[in-house]
């Protein structure tokens, strides 16, 4: 078992430079000039060309993606181009509120999307299975940013009842967290029910139906605890995108979070903030996976078996 | 060297049973109605954006600006209503089509591609190739597809073709996953070790005798692909870092619309719709086609 963790973890190292090395390529093919960003246009040739070399940028890309690891591994990103902050403080202090967003809402699509999909295998082709079916498809259609146009509208505009933006109460989370937990709940639904009605099929479903089981005793002992297996890898995978795909919804509900820095950042052609940021979210990313690998691993004994 | 009979064989081999295949598939397609209707809809909306320039004039409708009608509610002249700026918003969002229409098929298209040459390699050729490509693969998905998108536009400028390849290159790792588990399934089989045994070329193996076999998945994973862009690419545009104003693109629409919606609601209901229903209908025209292209599902 140690062997797997060590091994999982190990593996985490290639993906993570190879992933430095896109970010790097990506943002390094017309960036324009970051002395010149720095500076402001109205600075002297001489003055850019100096702040330049300060900063390395007159080195060849591979030296500095090389440089660049070495200081990353001592989590040193440089300094934003902007605030001229260090940049790993800016973003860990930008990391609460998405953190806080992405739980609250993979929390919520958990607890609406795992009964609904059990329901609706439970009782497949009934009235409530179907609709089900299509209010899935619906959300999965729906623009994120015009949910939350449409719930600011109705709950802000129209009722009064929630302040539109901004963060501090538990009020400013509800209308934000509602609009990524309804299309992820319709998912994880989905997901729930496919995986219900694939266990259903099992023989040893059919084993316990011949021994004279009741329905509610197959359903709880035997098909769940498989069925929910899968669940929580996409619970997991909910999770990590939800920390790092809530970029428009922090916009639109003006959350100060990671997704709206890089937004911001990417349009003041802030990169250091760009690329540390990226890295941040694809890290978390990763160590999120192997958690719901490493979970996977505990509660299987098929997995737990192969590594005894 | 195969015999003309051996040739003769496998070509009305192969077509039968494509066209048996495919005209069975149609059949099952045919009686899920709510694929029906996503078919028809997007029917009518792929009509409405070729002939968008038939049914209102690009310059004198959906740019030219109009002081004096501005933020109507809809009515008989303007069926959606104006905007700000007096623009009739039926007209906006029929010319609006073609970006959200391009962009997602067109993109896909382009995604499939890289997909099917990147995941075929990964499978056939297994060992070195396959760790390399996945690897890479890995660390895309790792990255938020956005993210990467919105990377690459900041660097290649905003614009039509710059965001198209942004959002091409962004979704295809997945179809790089689809190809090669689906051709992974397919190369195992005996028939394929035959071809192969018999002298077919890997490139001809993989082309006439494997990808027929992936195509379903493909294809289902296709229109599910075409709602998600349609979703990003308006996103994309909504913050601004798309298509820019005064193009009527939708989520650019959307987004210089929130300024307004407090009194005149209609202007930011109408394009959001619009993305909705072209979303709603690629997915249910997906939904049912896996449906029909996998019969086991409806046991």
């Amino acid at each position: 078992m140690s062997r797997y963790v060590a091994r999982r973890l190990l593996l985490i190292i290639p993906i993570l430079l190879f992933v430095i090395f896109i970010v790097f390529i990506v943002l390094n093919i017309t960036p324009g000039d970051p002395a010149a960003i720095i500076l402001g246009r109205e600075a002297t040739p001489a003055a850019r060309a100096q702040l330049s070399h300060e900063l390395g940028l007159d080195k060849p890309v591979l030296l500095r993606y090389v440089l660049y690891v070495r200081d990353a591994f001592r989590l040193d990103f440089g300094k934003s181009y902007r605030s001229g902050q260090p940049v790993f403080k800016e973003i860990l202090a930008k990391f609460p509120t998405t953190l806080q967003l992405a739980l609250l809402s993979s929390l919520l699509a958990a607890l609406i999307g795992i009964p609904l999909g059990i329901l609706s295998a439970v009782r497949q082709y009934s009235f409530l299975d179907v609709s089900l079916t299509v209010s899935a498809l619906f959300l999965a259609s729906i623009p994120s940013f015009w949910l939350g146009i449409m719930l600011i509208l109705v709950f802000s505009l129209g009722l009064k009842l929630l302040p539109s933006s901004g963060i501090g109460t538990l009020k400013h989370f509800i209308m934000p967290v509602l609009t990524l937990a309804l299309p992820s709940a319709a998912y994880l639904s989905r997901m729930t029910r496919t995986m219900m009605l694939e266990t259903m099929r099992m023989d040893y479903i059919r084993t316990a139906r011949a021994k004279g089981a009741t329905n509610a005793r197959i359903i709880w002992r035997h098909a769940l605890q498989n069925a929910l297996m899968p669940v929580i890898t996409i619970i997991g995978m909910t999770f990590a995108g939800l920390l790092g795909g809530a970029m428009i919804t922090e916009i639109v509900f003006g959350l100060p979070g990671i997704g709206n820095t890089i937004v911001m950042a990417i349009k003041t052609k802030d990169y250091p903030i760009v690329m540390a940021s990226t890295l941040f979210l694809a890290t978390l990313f990763m160590l999120i996976m192997l958690a719901v690998d490493l979970i996977y691993a505990f509660i299987d004994p098929r997995i737990k078996a192969q590594f005894k | 060297m195969s015999s003309i009979t051996g040739m003769f064989r496998r070509r009305t081999v192969v077509v039968n049973r494509s066209h048996s295949q495919w005209s069975e598939v149609w059949q099952r397609l045919k009686r899920n109605k709510t694929a029906m209707f996503g078919l028809v809809v997007l029917v009518v909306i792929f009509t409405s954006a070729v002939f968008a320039d038939v049914i209102a004039d690009y310059d004198s409708r959906v740019l030219a600006q109009n002081a004096k009608e501005r933020l109507q509610l809809p009515s008989l002249q303007h069926p959606f209503g104006t905007d700000q700026f007096g623009r009739d918003l039926f007209a906006r969002i029929v010319h609006g089509a073609r970006y959200s229409l391009a962009f997602g098929v067109i993109c896909t298209l382009i995604a499939i591609g890289g997909g099917a040459v990147l995941g075929s390699a990964s499978a056939f050729f297994g060992g070195r190739v396959d760790d390399i490509i996945m690897r890479a693969m890995d660390a895309f998905m790792c990255i938020p597809g956005l993210l990467l998108a919105l990377a690459l536009v900041s660097t290649l400028g905003a614009g039509l073709t710059n965001m198209m390849i942004a959002i091409s290159i962004s979704s295809i790792p997945p179809f790089t996953r689809i190809v090669r588990a689906a051709v992974l399934t397919v190369v195992q089989q005996d028939y394929i070790e035959a071809a192969r045994a018999s002298g077919v070329g890997t490139a001809r193996a993989i082309l006439l005798h494997v990808m027929p076999n992936a195509i379903g998945t493909v294809i289902v994973n296709a229109m599910m692909n075409v709602a998600g862009l349609i979703l990003a690419a308006a996103g994309l545009s909504f913050i601004g870092m798309g298509i820019q104003p005064p193009a009527p693109e939708w989520g650019a629409m959307l987004s210089e619309a929130t300024t307004y919606m407090r009194r005149f609601p209609h202007i930011v209901i109408s394009p959001g719709l619009a993305i909705l229903i072209t979303a709603l209908c690629f997915n249910l025209l997906g939904d049912g086609l896996a449906e029909a292209l996998d019969p086991r599902l409806r046991e």
